[in-house]
């Protein structure tokens, strides 16, 4: 049974969307009917299909810009698509920018608290998982110590506990995979193998394709908002380490000419 | 559309009620007096304008602390919910960015911390109440009824301002100029016996104008306001509010592209 199904999915950014328009430009424009340059206009995700099933881990690498963090996004369900198809069967939580939503004057017990009830939970599920996410985190002794005091490593393992503890039907997972030391990465990789188990949907987007050779059953390779290639996860790496190669020798080649070029 | 806000408040209450408490909270904090400012702040203003406004232009009201406690408060229920929700979906864009989350949330979060605002600052107003003399009337038990157009009004410009504070660095400076205008356009300082007729016609235009005389009446003069007015008023409000909640959900779905 098919969980995500993308069918011609593009995503457009505008440029002026990353920057604060002015409420002068607007009218003026307006008065002078003049439109914004359409060049401005670039596409994240273009014509885009996807179909994966329940139980799958599936991983998506490709170079920056690729549209992989866009993908993310569209199955976050918080970017709505210019056009195309979206349809998500099931819970989806994410594993991306660890304790986001966390507010750094509260502490673990309040923060807990406050993302759980934004995921819609009740009061009771709330105060009965509060302990069991605090023990993950290993954070028993500084349960009320706001955040802020944390270091990095223990404000992304209460993170992490906390974002996995709702065990969501599809988990979204971008670059955060080993938390906290040696010992806690390990703890989050059984984790891992569990929600896997567990016959739950993973979606992986990573630069580390030894981590996702190790736990994808399917990985794609995406390049300027397409999916070039999606299969086998050997074939996947391969393909995407040519490409590399390939992207290297290009960038080295230009180089050479470019220092010839201003030599000459 | 209105079913969608209905379902959302239900099951994002928890939400509403965390996030309203963390931010009174965060308020207070690093201060000695904690939540005792609530409290201070309005009694505190209340005697610089008292001492200037019946000293130096001698306002002839025997009440005019309880009269200008009573529009202050009103009037920050409306000031302090379009200043908070200003900047709240900014404020939230890492949330944004990771959950769907309703994004009215942030707006009804602004609300609920206004309203408790006025709530606790009932006390100090109750407390010159009795100070000057004067007892409560039992139409003071309306106060929740008669300010819900101001609320329903603050909801609806709110959804309004944040919206185009997302679109428009300039909405800020606009907020804050017109919030300005808009206090001295509203008989927080004066009372409407001093306006001409001429006048009254025109600035009485403005729903927050009488709306601020509504809860005057019930706590000042011990009267509920004449039916028809609030109605009117109520009806405005809530055409205010459906526009901005049409305007917010129609915007909503771009403003992670903009933040």
């Amino acid at each position: 049974m098919s969980v995500i199904d993308l069918k011609n999915v593009t995503v457009n950014f505008n440029y002026h969307s990353n920057n604060y328009r002015s409420l002068k430009e607007t009218i003026i424009n307006k008065i002078t009917r003049k439109k914004r340059d359409p060049n401005q206009k670039f596409t994240v995700l273009n014509d885009f299909n996807l179909t994966i099933f329940k139980g799958q881990t599936v991983g998506f690498i490709g170079h920056n810009g690729a549209g992989k963090s866009t993908l993310l996004n569209i199955l976050a369900q918080t970017i709505i698509p210019s056009s195309g198809d979206v349809k998500i069967t099931g819970s989806v939580d994410s594993l991306r920018n660890l304790g986001a939503g966390f507010d750094s004057d509260l502490n673990a017990v309040e923060n807990i608290y406050l993302y759980l009830s934004l995921l819609g939970h009740s009061m009771d599920y709330i105060r009965s998982r509060v302990r069991h996410i605090i023990e993950f985190a290993e954070l028993s002794e500084f349960a009320k110590t706001p955040v802020k005091y944390y270091s990095a490593g223990m404000y992304a393992r209460l993170g992490f506990a906390t974002a996995i503890d709702s065990s969501p039907d599809i988990l979204l997972i971008d670059e955060v995979i080993n938390v906290g030391d040696e010992r806690f990465a390990k703890k989050c990789q059984q984790v891992f193998k569990t929600i896997k188990s567990d016959n739950k949907t993973i979606v992986i987007v990573s630069h580390d394709y030894q981590y996702l050779l190790k736990f994808c059953d399917r990985i794609g390779i995406m390049e300027k908002g397409k999916l070039v290639y999606y299969g086998s996860p050997q074939d996947a790496i391969n393909i995407y380490l040519d490409q590399v190669d390939k992207k290297w020798d290009e960038d080295q080649k230009e180089k050479q000419d470019d220092k010839l070029i201003s030599n000459r | 559309m209105l079913l969608e806000l209905t379902k959302d408040i239900k099951k994002y209450k928890n939400y509403l009620y965390f996030s309203t408490l963390k931010e009174i909270k965060k308020r207070y904090k690093r201060s000695y007096l904690g939540i005792l400012w609530s409290l201070l702040s309005p009694l505190i203003m209340m005697c610089i304008l008292t001492v200037v406004f019946s000293t130096i232009f001698k306002s002839t009201r025997g009440d005019y602390s309880v009269f200008i406690l009573t529009g202050m408060l009103t009037f920050n229920i409306f000031q302090e919910s379009v200043n908070y929700s200003l900047s709240s979906i900014a404020n939230n864009l890492s949330l944004i960015k990771q959950q769907p989350v309703p994004k009215i949330l942030f707006i009804l979060n602004a609300i609920l911390i206004s309203l408790f605002n006025f709530f606790i600052s009932l006390i100090p107003l109750f407390f010159v109440i009795l100070l000057f003399g004067k007892m409560f009337g039992i139409n003071i038990l309306f106060i929740p009824i008669v300010i819900l157009p101001i609320v329903i009004f603050s909801i609806g410009v709110s959804l309004v301002v944040s919206v185009l504070n997302v679109f428009y660095e300039d909405t800020r400076h606009l907020t804050e100029l017109s919030l300005t205008g808009l206090y001295f356009l509203c008989p927080v300082l004066y009372s409407v016996d001093f306006l001409s007729p001429d006048v009254l016609k025109y600035l009485s235009l403005n729903p927050l104008f009488n709306q601020i005389e509504f809860v005057r009446s019930v706590v000042i003069d011990n009267t509920f306001p004449d039916l028809k007015k609030y109605l009117l008023n109520l009806s405005i409000s809530i055409v205010v509010f459906l526009f901005g909640y049409y305007f917010f959900r129609k915007n909503e779905d771009k403003f992670i592209y903009y933040v």
